[in-house]
């Protein structure tokens, strides 16, 4: 391979796209791992103590399970919100 | 592979293109969840399933909030337009 040669290999591109669609992927967990315990502490966790307590597990474990759920219809209302705009224009 | 390549590559110009629309619309997706969970869920985040009021809530939530947007920008537009 020359340095020299401009064009891309279907190889390369293939490389470099699934690259960013992981990059993308990861900064997408991140986000909502991110969110998940900022929610989810602020609403389990009242006063710190030196452990989580069964109820408080249970309470995060909940709490990520519908933040997870929330995310899932947002997504799909959101969806269905631009589908309308669409036809609409 | 120089990044002259990269960005003279069309079909890798398409696709990252469509990847930016993407994650463009995974952060609205994001940020909408951020305040409707809030807004339906605040304190009974951690119930063991979702009720359909919630559902509705979050529905309704999702577009009350595009709505929103949408007039403040037209009104933001029309203030330009006049000079204010």
């Amino acid at each position: 391979m020359s340095l020299d040669t401009p064009k891309l290999d279907t190889n390369q591109r293939q490389q470099i796209m699934n690259s960013v669609q992981q990059q993308m992927a990861i900064q997408n967990a991140q986000e909502i791992l991110q969110k998940l315990s900022d929610k989810c502490f602020k609403a389990c966790i009242q006063k710190p103590g030196s452990t989580l307590s069964s109820s408080d597990q249970k309470c995060i474990s909940q709490c990520s399970d519908r933040y997870m759920d929330a995310w899932n219809i947002v997504s799909r209302a959101y969806g269905e919100r631009i589908k309308r705009e669409q036809l609409r224009h | 592979m120089s990044l002259n390549s990269l960005a003279n590559d069309p079909e890798l110009q398409k696709f990252v293109a469509a990847k930016e629309l993407e994650n463009q619309l995974a952060a609205q997706v994001h940020h909408l969840t951020n305040i409707c969970f809030d807004k339906c869920l605040e304190s009974s985040g951690n119930v063991s399933e979702l009720s359909s009021r919630h559902t509705t809530c979050l529905q309704n939530c999702v577009d009350r909030f595009l709505d929103c947007t949408m007039l403040i920008t037209n009104r933001t537009i029309q203030r330009m337009q006049q000079g204010r």
